[in-house]
């Protein structure tokens, strides 16, 4: 945490990284343990898997958002179906316009970009092993021409080294080095190890 | 309070007092301040050597995406991992 205060990055931009870490783990544990196919971009074939009927027509409740999920995902994603997890959430629709408006806040505008928030959404996707979010994200950054093959690469090997280093880290129980950090403090020190 | 007590590095061989001196060179520092995750890896000097070499090469060398944002990942995969350190 604290190279991401050096190098600029504020109080609010770390609660942000934290929101899309813990937004992540939620979407990765309902969309596993609901069994949700990859559907993004395109629609799954084979046997089914899911552990609830998705295809369903929503409660009337639901509608508005999941009309605003669907041209969202025209947009950004280049489906022409609204993806299996927001179908799933539809039968609960305050739970679909919760979920809805806490994603697009995550990952929306804040300090830090839109473009960095997508490669920290797929890494965070990467590591708890979702392979309905993962290719979610790889698809939306795509789309936003953040993610190539090489730069997907690159969030691969980065994650690869991160799960690796927690694992010493907890392994050997490894006392966190800063406590109580303030952005301010930390912008003013010059880097040391 | 770490589970393994550190290596001393007097009690290491050349060889492997070598090791820890290229992981601290590289981190940009001496052995006496290099941070705990390396440190906690100096009974093995080997795997310290394959670890240093990994990170440069899965992190520090590829450098299509901004530092910032290489290092809000590896704090959302920390946090996701639960790790203090």
């Amino acid at each position: 945490m604290v190279a991401v205060l050096r190098l600029g990055l504020h109080e609010r931009g770390v609660t942000e990284i934290m929101g899309i870490a813990e937004h992540v783990v939620s979407l990765v544990a309902a969309a596993e343990g609901l069994r949700l196919r990859p559907d993004v971009p395109y629609p799954p074939s084979g046997p089914r898997t899911e552990l609830i009927d998705i295809d369903t027509v929503a409660p009337a409740d639901a509608s508005a958002v999941l009309s605003e999920i669907a041209a969202w995902s025209r947009d950004a994603l280049g489906t022409s179906h609204v993806p299996a997890f927001w179908r799933a959430l539809a039968g609960r629709p305050r739970l679909l316009a919760s979920v809805w408006a806490k994603h697009r806040l995550v990952l929306g505008p804040g300090e830090l970009d839109v473009n960095a928030k997508i490669c920290v959404a797929l890494a965070a996707a990467m590591n708890k092993r979702s392979p309905y979010w993962t290719a979610y994200f790889a698809q939306e950054g795509r789309r936003a021409g953040v993610f190539d093959d090489d730069v997907i690469l690159e969030i691969a090997g980065a994650t690869l080294h991160y799960a690796a280093f927690n694992t010493i880290s907890h392994g050997m129980m490894l006392d966190a080095p800063h406590t109580d950090l303030v952005a301010a403090d930390m912008q003013a020190e010059p880097k040391t190890e | 309070m770490p589970t393994l007590r550190f290596v001393q590095p007097e009690s290491l061989s050349a060889e492997d007092r070598g090791v820890l001196e290229r992981v601290a060179k590289r981190r940009g520092t001496t052995i006496e301040k290099l941070s705990e995750i390396w440190q906690a890896q100096a009974h093995w000097p080997a795997l310290l050597e394959a670890n240093l070499q990994e990170s440069v090469q899965a992190f520090q060398q590829i450098a299509r995406l901004p530092m910032l944002t290489k290092q809000a990942m590896h704090v959302a995969v920390s946090m996701s991992n639960a790790c203090d350190f």
